[in-house]
């Protein structure tokens, strides 16, 4: 058995189709399960299965759906605290994460990596090995791009040709990533908190000054109740008041609710005249029993498939996008945001 | 099936009706108990009246009601001061109040009656915290014997000015239907579990809600404790965890009953030991 490495690791691995990913997977995998590190692997199902018939002990390694896994970024990184928590406190000397972030060039690209900076900010203090595979067959150069640009360190299941084009550097694991994980990290670039809320910009469905949250509900269910199924506007009303009561609670008055519906999401945006929240991942953290603080937001990321904390000015804002995916009727609903006309359009209660 | 939810008016309530008017002036709650007796009178229910003050006092507080002496004298209304009945024995034991407004809905049947029918001013005997605390578990009890069908009618009412708001709504929040309350959910007698909670409730109340629940676990022996949820329109995380918390204090689990997915959704994330859902 070799010596295990207990340091934090966390490396976005690009290899051209399953093969190269299984190939350079495999003799990983055996190592780390031969050194009694627990492994939790959340690939795609062909990719997972070829990876299971070549490994010496399938059974040693956890495998999740990567679509189970990667709904959204909440509950990725929920699955990973629990499999953390459980694989440490049983024992295992090193946890890893194998998976496929499934970026696609839409706006919930920003979920992700903002996702992955929280897992350096909120693991980066475990034995934690997180490898993030990115297929240059499924991926545009572009989302390759922003995918890298959000690990440390960038490894090639086979390195790039002399010269070629390739913008990471290679090897960084060395030639068997068990053997050693020399290499400097990379500069991340500007950092996922940098980028602007996925709030639009035009005029919301919905905006008033909060006082309590029941007033909240009636005006989501007023704005959306004849375009969103039942189920969906409960998810929404649940979202929508775990952010106000965090405002009223924590926050400072006035406390402010916008929403959008906006193609096949609700994008739900508080915000208040309070000095901020100081932890810039508060849905990502661990869930801790017990006390009752910090449920909140941590709850709107397990419903969300956004969630940012951004600080506008002199007010802190937390907004979070509810996906209403082929849910969104013909209706005006959506007519508030095509109404935009220039102005914020915060002075009409309600356009929807 | 009865009335439950927040109520501008005292008119239009039967059966077994029960509901909380918080008043900031006594003239005005006396017209809309004058209504709400009116109703009953309509009914065939006999009437009772509960205040503070003698039997006089009392009397001149239901000027408004129509054919009053002559009800008065043939039985079909009485008056109560508030210090007769309840106070004394509540601290001591609420379920006695409960026995003897059952036994007098007995004797309102016997005499032909088809029910009984109270508007009860009761600020007098709840100011102090250690009143309103018998009182709200005497509100339980009674409401157990109401939601299975008593043939009783209840106004209760407070002053809110001499109350508060804060100890108010504890009072309010045990009653199916409220006036004036700043708690939007209820907890409540139910035909079909051990309680109902009812309304909306969110984490700007949870402190009400753990006090009215610790209350109502106060009254329950079982280890199980059944919550019709069927009218119950929102519920939040920290709700779910005040019941967690008081089910867990208390030894007991809670099973909620007709709760929407969402619910039950909320209970697995948060991973609640002691509520367990059903549809």
């Amino acid at each position: 058995m070799s010596a295990v490495d207990a340091r934090f690791r966390h490396v976005a691995l690009v290899h051209a189709g399953d093969e190269e990913l299984v190939e350079w997977l495999v003799p990983t995998v055996d190592a780390a399960v031969d050194r009694g590190e627990a492994v939790l692997v959340c690939l795609g199902a062909d990719a997972a299965g070829a990876l299971a018939d070549r490994l010496e002990r399938p059974d040693g390694v956890t495998f999740v759906a990567g679509g189970e896994r990667y709904q959204r970024p909440g509950v990725a990184m929920a699955m990973l605290h629990r499999f953390l928590s459980e694989a440490l406190g049983a024992g295992a000397p090193a946890v890893w994460s194998i998976g496929t972030v499934p970026y696609d060039g839409t706006a919930r690209d920003h979920g992700w990596t903002r996702y992955e900076a929280a897992v350096d900010e909120v693991l980066g203090h475990l034995p934690l090995k997180a490898v993030c595979t990115h297929d240059t067959v499924t991926l545009t150069p572009a989302q390759l791009d922003t995918a890298c640009h959000c690990h440390a360190h960038v490894e090639h299941a086979v390195a790039p040709p002399a010269g070629g084009s390739s913008a990471h550097p290679a090897g960084v694991w060395g030639a068997h990533p068990a053997g050693g994980w020399g290499a400097a990290p990379r500069a991340r670039s500007a950092g996922p908190t940098a980028t602007a809320s996925p709030a639009p910009h035009g005029a919301p469905d919905v905006f008033l000054e909060v006082t309590a949250s029941a007033q909240v509900r009636r005006r989501l269910s007023a704005a959306y109740g004849d375009v969103l199924s039942p189920d969906r506007l409960a998810e929404l009303h649940l979202v929508a008041t775990e952010l106000a009561t965090n405002g009223l609670r924590h926050g400072r008055a006035p406390v402010t609710l916008a929403t959008w519906l906006d193609d096949d999401r609700v994008v739900v945006e508080v915000a208040d005249a309070g000095p901020g929240i100081d932890d810039p991942y508060p849905d990502l953290r661990p869930l801790h029993g017990g006390a009752h603080g910090g449920y909140g937001l941590w709850l709107v990321g397990q419903l969300a498939d956004q969630v940012e904390v951004e600080r506008l000015g002199e007010r802190t804002s937390v907004t979070a996008v509810v996906p209403a995916v082929g849910e969104v009727a013909a209706s005006g609903a959506s007519a508030g945001v095509a109404d935009a006309d220039g102005v914020d359009g915060r002075d009409d209660p309600l356009i929807a | 099936m009865r009335l439950t939810g927040a109520l501008d008016v005292t008119r239009g309530l039967g059966g077994s009706d029960h509901l909380c008017w918080g008043y900031d002036d006594q003239a005005a709650f006396d017209a809309v108990a004058v209504e709400f007796l009116r109703d009953g009178l309509a009914m065939g229910q006999r009437l009772s009246f509960v205040g503070s003050g003698s039997p006089e006092q009392l009397l001149a507080r239901l000027e408004q009601l129509e054919g009053r002496d002559e009800l008065l004298a043939r039985g079909a209304l009485v008056v109560a001061d508030v210090g007769q009945g309840y106070i004394g024995t509540l601290r001591a034991d609420p379920g006695q109040q409960v026995d003897r407004y059952a036994l007098e809905v007995a004797h309102a049947l016997d005499a032909g009656y088809t029910g009984l029918r109270v508007a009860a001013d009761v600020t007098d005997i709840v100011l102090d915290a250690a009143d309103r605390a018998a009182f709200v578990e005497y509100e339980h009890l009674i409401e157990h014997r109401m939601a299975a069908g008593m043939a009783f009618t209840a106004l209760c009412a407070y002053d809110r000015t001499r109350l508060g708001p804060a100890a108010f709504d504890e009072l309010a929040c045990v009653h199916p239907v409220s006036h004036g309350a700043s708690v939007t959910f209820r907890i409540h007698g139910s035909p079909s579990a051990d309680i109902a909670l009812s309304g909306e409730v969110d984490g700007l109340q949870a402190e009400a809600l753990r006090q009215a629940f610790e209350a109502v676990l106060a009254t329950v022996q079982a280890e199980w404790l059944s919550i019709d949820c069927s009218q119950l329109t929102f519920i939040d995380h920290r709700s779910l965890l005040e019941i967690d918390d008081a089910a867990n204090r208390a030894g007991l689990t809670t099973e909620l009953h007709a709760v929407p997915p969402m619910v039950r959704q909320l209970l697995t994330l948060l991973d609640c030991r002691r509520v367990v859902a059903t549809p």
